[in-house]
């Protein structure tokens, strides 16, 4: 799931071997994980042998990922929501089909910053279009069109003001999706179903307040339909 | 109240059950009032799941024979298009009726038309949006993508206009060896560049970050590894975070706002292209708020059509329901009324400037020999919405696709009268003319209907019509809820 490559390389060193590629030298290997990591060229006296036995020992031993907690509701998913930001969760985040009212709220979530890049693209975007048009038609060559004035700054308001929204409008777009985390490379699918009918709460493991048998406890009051312990690359 | 709410949705199984009144429940509401409750805008009992395989579920499917045989025509017309703006490019634009008092002709009509269509989009998707209309999320996917359809089609006509496509690069102000020589500014042309290649591109965006979590359902309903793997790079990998929800709901409401006067600035802008030459007929202060509402009008108008067919042949009657279309109707009526008034006041103004000119024009308007299509014009725009004052009408479906056909005629025909009749009667009795299409007239114009029916075709295969998580977003969620136990999966 949010396996990375570096990782899964690390883990191959802790990893128990399962067959007879034990003895390989661990330089080897370790020189594989660097390669792998820096995705670099293979050494060329590797053979398939050692790298097949180092991929056998990547498989993950069982380590909890997370915990998944799935609602049917979004009223009770904005509850649960509720009592997972009063626990003081940091690593974890709800999964909907739509945006459900109150959310930001009930996660604790501030306001977005998203207005500031609309506003402030917008200003650039004003600037720019002043400069292009008074620099092009004052000081670059300025063209005499039936005696009027050269900065005739009423007939620039329409391409300013075009190019206001234009500069505003894309970087909003651009802006909203880097800071909600869409354009980064991989994401949590926490669910098939949270794009269709389903609410779901992911806590990840590395959480500094997670605890297994409370964190699932803790769904489990708060009305969820079904809570799991989420291994480690599924 | 869970179970009054749950009972309500029910009792609406399909569109024969809304009357598009509000449900009346006496003693219910404050101190013993009556509590009105609006009907729902999803019937038939939907839940969440429903919503979301009634709406994939199309693009899942092999086409059906109509879709093929509707492509295969759509196809055809789009390459006569194709043919007849290739004949105009190489051979010269004198093979369009164009002639000496009529410069601007087919392309300049066809241009406005289509840029006109595109408005009703924009407003569905911002204004009402900023108005908390409910009722748009039904319509707005498909609406947008008309809005965009439509102004790439309309895009094509300036450029061919300017007759040598190839330079088209000079209305850009890119540095260039020519001196460098810039475009004029002050120029409404120059501003036309800007105002539709802004309005395409925040049109594209604005109805992009609104499919991808819509897409990210097909991905996550795809059974092929492809078929998933295309969809997931479609949505940039879209995975219902709260998070990324947060930050898409604030940019969803600052590209509204951003939008709103942008499309109110787009059809000025093109009304300026008239309203800033000396001629009588087109140099009104009257033209950027008649193109502003008349681009409205057309634009509800093809929304009508596109729904009424779209809405049977995709079965989704229970998403777009007849209350859905009648509030549409009453948009189309009022923007009817406003654009007859406008007609009315340009003939006012003619008569009480006192300007002989301007009087001329009007009365050769309405009396002289392109007096058809002003008639056209005056009754398919004016006289024929107001068959929406009864409510009968307004949820007729036959009503009101024949009226739709009509004020898209009557569109046509405004365009048409603006053009031509202002050219074809110079100062100068000398340079008198008349305006008659040739066959690439006729060519480009029914083409042009053939490229966006070939965009919009596919476009109803491939992504969802319907934008399902802003539907969702207004189902009451007891109606919505999916219950039963979850089948364990990763």
């Amino acid at each position: 799931m949010a396996s990375k490559k570096g990782k899964k390389a690390k883990k191959a060193e802790s990893a128990p071997r399962s067959s007879e590629h034990v003895d390989e030298s661990s330089e080897r290997e370790k020189a594989q994980a660097s390669s792998e990591q820096d995705d670099a060229e293979l050494p060329v006296e590797k053979s398939p042998a050692p790298k097949k036995a180092a991929k056998k020992g990547a498989e993950p031993p069982s380590k909890a990922a997370g915990v998944l907690a799935l609602f049917d509701h979004p009223n009770t998913t904005l509850v649960a929501a509720t009592k997972a930001r009063d626990h003081g969760f940091e690593r974890w985040d709800v999964y909907t089909p739509f945006p459900v009212h109150g959310m930001d709220d009930a996660m604790g979530l501030g306001r977005s910053p998203v207005p500031w890049i609309t506003f402030i693209m917008g200003v650039v975007g004003f600037c720019a279009a002043i400069i292009i048009q008074f620099g092009t038609m004052v000081y670059s060559w300025p063209m005499n069109y039936g005696g009027k004035p050269f900065a005739s700054w009423p007939s620039f308001v329409p391409i300013t003001f075009e190019m206001t929204v234009f500069a505003a409008g894309v970087s909003t777009a651009i802006g909203s999706l880097f800071l909600g985390g869409v354009l980064r490379p991989r994401k949590r699918i926490a669910h098939r179903h949270v794009t269709s009918h389903r609410f779901a709460i992911f806590v990840e493991a590395s959480d500094p307040k997670y605890d297994e048998q409370g964190t699932v406890s803790l769904f489990r009051k708060a009305g969820a339909m079904d809570v799991r312990v989420v291994k480690e690359g599924e | 109240m869970k179970a009054e709410t749950a009972s309500a949705s029910v009792a609406y199984p399909d569109d024969t059950a809304l009357t598009g009144y509000s449900r009346e429940e006496k003693g219910a509401g404050l101190f013993g009032g009556p509590l009105y409750e609006r009907e729902p805008l999803v019937t038939g009992g939907k839940n969440y799941k429903d919503v979301t395989g009634d709406v994939v579920g199309w693009s899942e499917r092999y086409p059906t024979r109509l879709w093929w045989i509707a492509l295969s025509i759509s196809l055809a017309l789009f390459s006569l298009f194709l043919v007849g703006m290739g004949a105009v490019v190489g051979l010269g634009t004198g093979l369009l009726g164009i002639n000496h008092p009529i410069g601007w002709g087919s392309f300049i009509i066809n241009f406005v038309f289509w840029i006109g269509i595109g408005h009703a989009g924009t407003l569905i998707s911002a204004i009402l949006f900023l108005f908390r209309q409910k009722w748009r999320t039904g319509i707005n996917r498909t609406a947008e993508a008309m809005t965009i359809f439509a102004v790439m089609v309309a895009g094509m006509f300036p450029l061919l206009h300017t007759g040598r496509p190839w330079f088209a690069y000079w209305l850009t102000p890119v540095p260039n060896g020519r001196g460098p020589l810039w475009p004029n500014f002050n120029s409404p042309l120059a501003w036309d560049v800007f105002a539709v290649s802004t309005y395409l591109t925040i049109s594209l965006v604005f109805w992009y970050l609104g499919l991808l979590p819509d897409l990210a359902s097909i991905r996550d309903r795809a059974e092929h590894k492809w078929r998933r793997f295309v969809y997931d790079v479609l949505c940039l990998g879209w995975n219902g975070s709260n998070r990324a929800w947060s930050h898409y709901e604030s940019a969803y409401l600052m590209l509204a706002g951003l939008s709103t006067p942008l499309v109110l600035s787009v059809h000025t802008i093109v009304s300026f292209d008239f309203a800033t030459s000396g001629l009588p007929g087109w140099h009104a202060t009257i033209f950027p708020p008649y193109f502003v509402i008349g681009a409205i009008f057309s634009g509800f108008a093809m929304v009508v059509t596109l729904m009424v067919i779209m809405r049977k042949v995709y079965g989704l009657e229970k998403y777009i329901t007849l209350n859905h279309l009648e509030a549409m109707n009453k948009i189309i009526m009022f923007t009817g009324m406003v654009v007859g008034f406008a007609y009315s006041t340009e003939f006012f103004m003619a008569w009480y400037s006192g300007n002989p000119y301007e009087g001329f024009i009007f009365v050769n308007r309405a009396f002289g020999p392109y007096a058809w299509a002003y008639w056209i014009m005056f009754t398919c725009n004016a006289f024929v919405p107001q068959l929406f004052w009864f409510k009968k009408f307004r949820r007729s479906i036959p009503v009101m696709f024949a009226v739709a056909i009509l004020v898209n005629v009557g569109m046509y025909f405004e365009r048409y009268v603006i053009v031509v009749t202002t050219l074809h009667r110079d100062f100068l009795p000398g340079s008198w003319g008349m305006y008659t299409f040739t066959a690439f007239d006729w060519m480009i114009l029914i083409g042009s209907f053939g490229m966006f029916m070939t965009f919009f075709l596919i476009f109803t295969r491939v992504f969802p019509v319907v934008a399902i998580s802003e539907v969702k977003g207004v189902m009451p969620p007891d109606q919505g809820r999916v219950k039963g136990e979850e089948v364990s999966h990763g």
